[in-house]
């Protein structure tokens, strides 16, 4: 469910299509993730999922594993 | 390897002027960066291998804020190589270019950043948004106002406009400014007016031709005199338009501005406006410039006009 939602917000701050996400999408192997979209996926969950991730792990939340990681340790 | 972040350092230009032409497809030349970055600013660049990958550079901006002055810094220029691109590199530069202001005791810093910079500067930088700059835009008017006491000022001419306003916060627009902004660029006019009167200045407008559209880039008049010099400053840059074939003006124009009662009428507003925020370096200038109904910017105060 969690890594679903995440794959929607992906999809949609990079503007490519869903089915083009994974469900163990990262950095490295989505072209489009690059590091403005990066900022635009994690303001973007920030704001869906009333999270506040600390300013210095948001560069290394680059693959939805680590992303659904820290999203659980703060729930 | 990261690359190496650290203050610029003479011989860097060639570097940098690669940067711009990887990054913003712009070629500018020895004679643009003189101008743009001189010896006054702050830059900082990321270093790897030799090559220069990344550049965020603060020109020093002096500001009245409420009366009081204070040294303000312009970001621009920031930039990182394509293949370097990560938001360490950039947060690392910017974060260096802050020490180096503090350390220069430059208050605050302010930009006009596109929307996915400016995502990052918020995020993770602490910056402030300010509601966003709306350009003004209207065609060249038809006036039967005599002008005639208004003169275009040459570039040898210093301009003495040493007014200040208690209320707002503004750029101070000091004559070695002008002469800087408006008489030294390379490569680019920009025809200024003024108003004399008993020898002295009264009030100034500069204006800049871009295509077809006409600029307004600065327009300051001496308090009290906005509704007879300002109108006629005003007038004369309609004229100045209409004669050279611009079909429309742009202008930023707040309204903390005391003249913007007096070009509001007749122009609309134009777009979703430009990002503009700030960060100050204390929490006592940060609350000062809260307010965005007190910022008083005009189209000289970015890097683009």
């Amino acid at each position: 469910m969690l890594r679903e939602r995440l794959r929607t917000i992906i999809a949609t701050e990079l503007e490519i299509p869903v089915a083009e996400v994974p469900l163990d999408a990262s950095a490295e192997t989505l072209q489009a993730w690059d590091s403005l979209g990066h900022m635009r996926i994690v303001v973007a969950i920030e704001d869906a999922m009333s999270v506040r991730f600390a300013t210095a792990d948001i560069p290394t939340l680059t693959s939805i594993d680590k992303l659904v990681a820290a999203i659980e340790q703060k729930s | 390897m990261p690359p190496v972040i650290r203050p610029y350092a003479p011989g860097d230009e060639t570097g940098i002027l690669d940067l711009y032409r990887v990054v913003f497809a712009l070629n500018l030349t020895p004679d643009e960066w003189r101008w743009y970055y001189g010896n006054e600013a702050i830059i900082v660049v990321a270093e790897s291998e030799g090559r220069i990958v990344g550049h965020y550079a603060v020109q020093p901006r002096p500001f009245s804020v409420m009366g009081e002055s204070r040294l303000a810094g312009l970001v621009m220029g920031s930039m990182v190589a394509p293949e370097f691109r990560n938001i360490t590199t950039f947060i690392d530069m910017a974060k260096r270019a802050y020490e180096l202001c503090r350390e220069r005791l430059v208050s605050f810093v302010y930009a006009f950043p596109n929307d996915n910079v400016w995502l990052v500067r918020r995020r993770m930088l602490d910056w402030t948004a300010l509601p966003s700059i709306v350009s003004l835009v209207g065609r060249p008017s038809e006036g039967a106002r005599d002008v005639s006491a208004i003169e275009r000022v040459g570039l040898e001419d210093t301009i003495e406009a040493p007014w200040s306003d208690s209320s707002s916060i503004r750029a101070a627009h000091s004559s070695a400014f002008l002469m800087w902004r408006f008489n030294e660029r390379p490569g680019v006019e920009y025809p200024v007016y003024v108003h004399r009167e008993g020898g002295r200045v009264r009030g100034y407008i500069a204006l800049k031709r871009y295509e077809s559209t006409g600029h307004i880039v600065a327009f300051r008049v001496e308090p009290g005199a906005e509704a007879s010099t300002g109108a006629l400053l005003f007038a004369r840059a309609n004229q100045h338009f209409r004669e050279t074939g611009v079909e429309r003006i742009s202008m930023w124009s707040m309204p903390a501005s005391p003249l913007h009662s007096l070009v509001v009428a007749g122009m609309t507003p134009e777009g979703a406006g430009k990002n503009f925020g700030y960060l100050a370096f204390d929490p006592e200038t940060s609350a000062q410039l809260a307010d965005g109904a007190r910022w008083d910017i005009a189209m000289c105060d970015s890097d683009v006009y």
